[in-house]
Protein backbone atom coordinates (compact mmCIF):
# COMPACT_ATOMS: atom_id res chain seq x y z
CA UNK A 1 0.00 0.00 0.00
CA UNK A 2 1.52 3.29 -1.07
CA UNK A 3 1.85 5.92 1.65
CA UNK A 4 0.40 9.31 0.73
CA UNK A 5 1.97 12.07 2.80
CA UNK A 6 2.15 15.83 3.12
CA UNK A 7 -0.34 16.71 0.36
CA UNK A 8 -1.38 20.37 0.45
CA UNK A 9 -2.25 23.45 -1.57
CA UNK A 10 -1.61 26.62 0.41
CA UNK A 11 0.65 29.62 0.86
CA UNK A 12 3.31 27.87 2.96
CA UNK A 13 6.87 27.96 1.63
CA UNK A 14 7.87 24.64 0.02
CA UNK A 15 11.15 22.98 0.95
CA UNK A 16 11.89 20.16 -1.55
CA UNK A 17 14.29 18.44 0.89
CA UNK A 18 11.50 18.13 3.40
CA UNK A 19 9.25 16.49 0.81
CA UNK A 20 11.95 14.06 -0.25
CA UNK A 21 12.41 13.14 3.42
CA UNK A 22 8.68 12.44 3.62
CA UNK A 23 8.85 9.73 0.95
CA UNK A 24 11.98 8.00 2.30
CA UNK A 25 11.15 4.41 3.09
CA UNK A 26 13.22 1.37 4.06
CA UNK A 27 11.81 -0.44 1.00
CA UNK A 28 12.62 2.40 -1.38
CA UNK A 29 15.84 2.25 -3.35
CA UNK A 30 14.91 5.36 -5.32
CA UNK A 31 13.43 8.75 -4.46
CA UNK A 32 12.65 11.17 -7.28
CA UNK A 33 11.66 14.73 -6.50
CA UNK A 34 10.41 17.30 -8.98
CA UNK A 35 10.79 20.93 -7.97
CA UNK A 36 8.82 23.48 -9.98
CA UNK A 37 10.50 26.87 -9.69
CA UNK A 38 9.44 30.35 -10.80
CA UNK A 39 11.67 31.26 -13.74
CA UNK A 40 12.65 34.69 -14.99
CA UNK A 41 11.33 34.48 -18.54
CA UNK A 42 8.45 33.25 -20.65
CA UNK A 43 8.08 33.45 -24.41
CA UNK A 44 10.87 35.97 -24.70
CA UNK A 45 9.65 38.30 -21.96
CA UNK A 46 11.28 38.98 -18.59
CA UNK A 47 9.20 37.69 -15.70
CA UNK A 48 9.63 39.02 -12.14
CA UNK A 49 7.04 36.89 -10.34
CA UNK A 50 3.98 34.68 -10.45
CA UNK A 51 0.72 34.88 -8.57
CA UNK A 52 -0.94 31.51 -7.97
CA UNK A 53 -4.64 31.22 -7.30
CA UNK A 54 -6.22 27.91 -6.29
CA UNK A 55 -9.81 26.76 -6.20
CA UNK A 56 -10.93 26.51 -2.54
CA UNK A 57 -11.23 22.71 -2.93
CA UNK A 58 -7.80 22.32 -4.58
CA UNK A 59 -6.24 20.58 -1.56
CA UNK A 60 -8.99 17.96 -1.48
CA UNK A 61 -8.83 17.56 -5.26
CA UNK A 62 -5.05 17.05 -5.11
CA UNK A 63 -5.48 14.35 -2.46
CA UNK A 64 -8.10 12.63 -4.65
CA UNK A 65 -5.89 12.85 -7.74
CA UNK A 66 -2.99 11.28 -5.85
CA UNK A 67 -5.16 8.50 -4.42
CA UNK A 68 -6.29 7.63 -7.95
CA UNK A 69 -2.71 7.94 -9.19
CA UNK A 70 -1.49 5.44 -6.59
CA UNK A 71 -4.23 3.02 -7.65
CA UNK A 72 -3.14 3.39 -11.28
CA UNK A 73 0.58 3.11 -10.42
CA UNK A 74 0.87 0.18 -8.02
CA UNK A 75 4.13 -0.70 -6.32
CA UNK A 76 5.26 2.75 -5.21
CA UNK A 77 6.41 3.17 -1.61
CA UNK A 78 5.32 6.74 -0.96
CA UNK A 79 4.00 9.76 -2.84
CA UNK A 80 3.65 13.42 -1.97
CA UNK A 81 2.79 16.62 -3.81
CA UNK A 82 2.22 20.19 -2.73
CA UNK A 83 1.44 23.42 -4.52
CA UNK A 84 1.85 26.98 -3.34
CA UNK A 85 -0.61 29.80 -3.64
CA UNK A 86 -0.03 33.53 -3.46
CA UNK A 87 2.68 35.77 -4.85
CA UNK A 88 6.06 34.16 -5.62
CA UNK A 89 9.31 35.70 -6.81
CA UNK A 90 11.76 34.28 -9.34
CA UNK A 91 13.58 31.31 -7.80
CA UNK A 92 10.85 30.40 -5.34
CA UNK A 93 9.40 26.88 -5.34
CA UNK A 94 5.82 26.73 -6.64
CA UNK A 95 5.29 22.99 -6.78
CA UNK A 96 6.91 19.86 -5.40
CA UNK A 97 6.17 16.24 -6.24
CA UNK A 98 8.16 13.34 -4.80
CA UNK A 99 7.87 9.60 -5.32
CA UNK A 100 9.77 6.66 -3.87
CA UNK A 101 9.88 3.09 -5.11
CA UNK A 102 12.04 -0.01 -4.79
CA UNK A 103 13.73 0.65 -8.17
CA UNK A 104 14.59 3.86 -10.00
CA UNK A 105 12.67 3.29 -13.25
CA UNK A 106 9.34 3.22 -11.46
CA UNK A 107 10.17 6.34 -9.48
CA UNK A 108 11.29 8.35 -12.55
CA UNK A 109 8.23 7.36 -14.56
CA UNK A 110 5.79 7.86 -11.70
CA UNK A 111 7.15 11.27 -10.75
CA UNK A 112 6.94 12.52 -14.35
CA UNK A 113 3.37 11.19 -14.66
CA UNK A 114 2.37 12.75 -11.36
CA UNK A 115 3.69 16.16 -12.43
CA UNK A 116 1.76 15.95 -15.72
CA UNK A 117 -1.39 14.87 -13.88
CA UNK A 118 -1.23 17.78 -11.45
CA UNK A 119 -0.53 20.34 -14.15
CA UNK A 120 -3.43 18.98 -16.19
CA UNK A 121 -6.06 18.50 -13.49
CA UNK A 122 -5.40 20.59 -10.40
CA UNK A 123 -7.55 23.75 -10.40
CA UNK A 124 -4.73 26.25 -9.99
CA UNK A 125 -4.11 29.33 -12.12
CA UNK A 126 -1.15 31.64 -12.44
CA UNK A 127 -0.75 35.25 -13.37
CA UNK A 128 2.62 36.21 -14.73
CA UNK A 129 4.06 39.58 -13.71
CA UNK A 130 6.49 41.05 -16.23
CA UNK A 131 9.46 43.33 -15.66
CA UNK A 132 7.69 45.88 -17.87
CA UNK A 133 5.01 46.18 -15.14
CA UNK A 134 2.13 44.46 -16.94
CA UNK A 135 0.76 41.02 -16.18
CA UNK A 136 -1.08 38.19 -17.88
CA UNK A 137 -3.02 35.07 -16.86
CA UNK A 138 -1.19 32.04 -18.24
CA UNK A 139 -3.22 29.77 -20.59
CA UNK A 140 -6.06 32.30 -20.55
CA UNK A 141 -8.59 31.79 -23.35
CA UNK B 1 -39.01 32.90 -10.71
CA UNK B 2 -38.42 33.73 -7.06
CA UNK B 3 -35.35 34.61 -5.05
CA UNK B 4 -35.12 30.97 -4.02
CA UNK B 5 -34.40 30.03 -7.66
CA UNK B 6 -31.00 31.63 -7.48
CA UNK B 7 -27.69 29.82 -7.85
CA UNK B 8 -24.29 31.08 -6.77
CA UNK B 9 -21.88 31.63 -9.65
CA UNK B 10 -18.17 31.89 -8.74
CA UNK B 11 -15.57 33.10 -11.22
CA UNK B 12 -11.87 32.21 -10.94
CA UNK B 13 -8.67 33.78 -12.22
CA UNK B 14 -9.03 35.31 -15.70
CA UNK B 15 -12.79 34.62 -15.70
CA UNK B 16 -13.17 36.83 -12.62
CA UNK B 17 -10.95 39.48 -14.22
CA UNK B 18 -13.00 39.57 -17.43
CA UNK B 19 -16.48 39.29 -15.93
CA UNK B 20 -15.54 41.84 -13.28
CA UNK B 21 -17.01 40.12 -10.21
CA UNK B 22 -15.82 37.23 -8.04
CA UNK B 23 -19.32 35.86 -7.56
CA UNK B 24 -22.97 36.62 -8.13
CA UNK B 25 -26.41 35.03 -7.81
CA UNK B 26 -28.30 34.24 -11.01
CA UNK B 27 -31.56 32.40 -11.80
CA UNK B 28 -31.08 28.63 -11.86
CA UNK B 29 -34.04 28.34 -14.23
CA UNK B 30 -31.78 29.62 -17.00
CA UNK B 31 -29.77 26.41 -16.88
CA UNK B 32 -26.00 26.51 -17.20
CA UNK B 33 -26.18 27.37 -20.91
CA UNK B 34 -28.58 30.24 -20.20
CA UNK B 35 -26.38 31.57 -17.41
CA UNK B 36 -23.31 31.58 -19.66
CA UNK B 37 -25.32 33.27 -22.42
CA UNK B 38 -26.65 35.93 -20.04
CA UNK B 39 -23.21 36.74 -18.65
CA UNK B 40 -21.74 36.82 -22.17
CA UNK B 41 -24.45 39.22 -23.32
CA UNK B 42 -23.85 41.47 -20.32
CA UNK B 43 -20.06 41.44 -20.65
CA UNK B 44 -19.15 40.81 -24.30
CA UNK B 45 -15.44 41.29 -23.46
CA UNK B 46 -15.65 38.07 -21.44
CA UNK B 47 -17.05 36.10 -24.38
CA UNK B 48 -13.85 34.35 -25.54
CA UNK B 49 -12.81 33.62 -21.96
CA UNK B 50 -16.17 32.08 -21.03
CA UNK B 51 -16.12 30.00 -24.22
CA UNK B 52 -12.82 28.48 -23.06
CA UNK B 53 -13.92 27.73 -19.49
CA UNK B 54 -15.14 24.51 -17.92
CA UNK B 55 -17.85 24.41 -15.27
CA UNK B 56 -18.53 22.70 -11.98
CA UNK B 57 -22.01 22.48 -10.50
CA UNK B 58 -21.78 21.54 -6.83
CA UNK B 59 -18.26 20.28 -7.51
CA UNK B 60 -19.14 18.08 -10.51
CA UNK B 61 -17.96 18.77 -14.04
CA UNK B 62 -21.04 19.89 -15.99
CA UNK B 63 -21.54 20.83 -19.62
CA UNK B 64 -23.81 23.78 -20.42
CA UNK B 65 -27.41 22.78 -21.21
CA UNK B 66 -30.83 24.36 -20.72
CA UNK B 67 -31.65 22.02 -17.86
CA UNK B 68 -32.62 24.17 -14.85
CA UNK B 69 -30.16 24.20 -11.96
CA UNK B 70 -31.32 23.43 -8.44
CA UNK B 71 -31.78 26.52 -6.27
CA UNK B 72 -28.73 27.20 -4.12
CA UNK B 73 -26.38 25.27 -6.39
CA UNK B 74 -22.79 26.50 -6.62
CA UNK B 75 -21.58 27.03 -10.17
CA UNK B 76 -17.81 27.41 -10.62
CA UNK B 77 -16.44 28.99 -13.80
CA UNK B 78 -12.93 27.58 -14.35
CA UNK B 79 -10.44 28.79 -16.95
CA UNK B 80 -7.92 26.23 -18.23
CA UNK B 81 -5.65 25.20 -15.35
CA UNK B 82 -2.10 26.51 -15.19
CA UNK B 83 -0.51 25.07 -12.08
CA UNK B 84 2.97 23.70 -11.65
Amino acid sequence: MTQIVGVRVNAEVLDPDRFEALVRDPQAGACVTFTGVVRDHDQGRTVVGLEFEAHPDAGTILAELIAQFCADFPGLCAVTAAHRTGTLSVGEVAFVAAVSSPHRCQAFLACASLVDLVKDQLPVWKRQVYAAGDHEWVNAP
Amino acid sequence: MTATDLVQVRYFAVARARVGVAEEWLPGALGLAGIVAAVTERTPEASATLAGCSFLVNGLRTFPTDEPLVAGAVVDVLPPFAGG
